[in-house]
């Protein structure tokens, strides 16, 4: 069993988690509105763009994500796009996220398994 | 066309078509016969016609060649793909320098690429709407966390 010692990170709450995943699978290509997209249709999660921003932030202020200014594009009325790559605090943190939710669900499989 | 009718063929009696006779009104633009867009949209040639004079009749003209001039000197194309301007004002207003720019940028680029394709102009603008307010509640939220660490900061310094 994981003691509180264990825990180095700030722990993540659910939203942060789920950017942070969706940082992860996005890699490369990782700015706003594809995190936006990647959430609400493989989460099935409706958040807004302030909610996300917001958390972004956060986890910049945190260390978990790093940030660069990208290209800018007509679709996005000549507006610059912000790339967000998650770093190595921030794999680490969702780690010991993700091992604390597989923690609590051990022997739960039966009622959670239908879950995914 | 008489000033009425003019002053009448605004951004409200576009938006008001479905998204059957917008494509119709696209493809006259275009230049396309009645049967050309029924074989390109897979429609009979009597849903076209239906769908046509719902567009005049929508659009107060009376001809096809009213219509498309109408739609040229308007730049009706540009019209629906506008984000509601007051709604942008509100967001450029409220959220921080710091990720205005993007935030604004991304929001613009689902309504466009995404939203406007997908669910037409009406439901786009209220998507839109909806996305603005629903993003100030958590923008004015963390302002104010913040300026109440800086208090706290500050009074814990004296």
């Amino acid at each position: 069993m994981q003691s509180r010692k264990n825990h180095k990170y700030d722990p993540l709450g659910e939203f942060e988690a789920l950017v942070l995943m969706a940082t992860m699978r996005l890699s490369n290509d990782a700015y706003g509105m594809r995190i936006h997209r990647e959430i609400e249709e493989r989460a099935s999660r409706r958040c807004s763009f302030g909610a996300l921003y917001t958390t972004l932030d956060r986890l910049e202020e945190k260390g978990y994500v790093s940030s660069r200014i990208g290209e800018k594009t007509a679709e996005r009325g000549g507006r610059a796009k912000k790339y967000f790559r998650i770093t190595a605090a921030g794999s680490a943190a969702l780690k010991e996220s993700y091992s604390a939710t597989l923690h609590m669900a051990q022997g739960l499989e039966s009622i959670l398994g239908g879950a995914l | 066309m008489t000033h009425r009718q003019a002053r009448t063929f605004g951004r409200d009696s576009l938006t008001a078509l479905s998204n059957g006779e917008r494509i119709v009104a696209e493809s006259i633009v275009e230049g396309l016969t009645k049967s050309e867009i029924a074989q390109r949209t897979g429609l009979s040639e009597q849903a076209v016609n239906k769908h046509l004079s719902q567009v005049l009749n929508k659009l107060d003209v009376r001809t096809r060649s009213d219509l498309v001039l109408r739609l040229h000197l308007r730049q009706w194309q540009l019209l629906p793909q506008e984000a509601p301007k007051s709604a942008k004002f509100l967001l450029l207003l409220l959220v921080p320098r710091s990720s205005r720019e993007h935030l604004v940028g991304d929001l613009e680029e689902e309504y466009r690429t995404v939203v406007l394709p997908q669910y037409g102009a009406r439901k786009a603008r209220l998507w839109y709407w909806w996305q603005v307010i629903s993003s100030v509640v958590p923008v004015l939220w963390a302002q104010l966390r913040r300026l109440i660490g800086l208090v706290l900061l500050f009074r814990s310094v004296q």
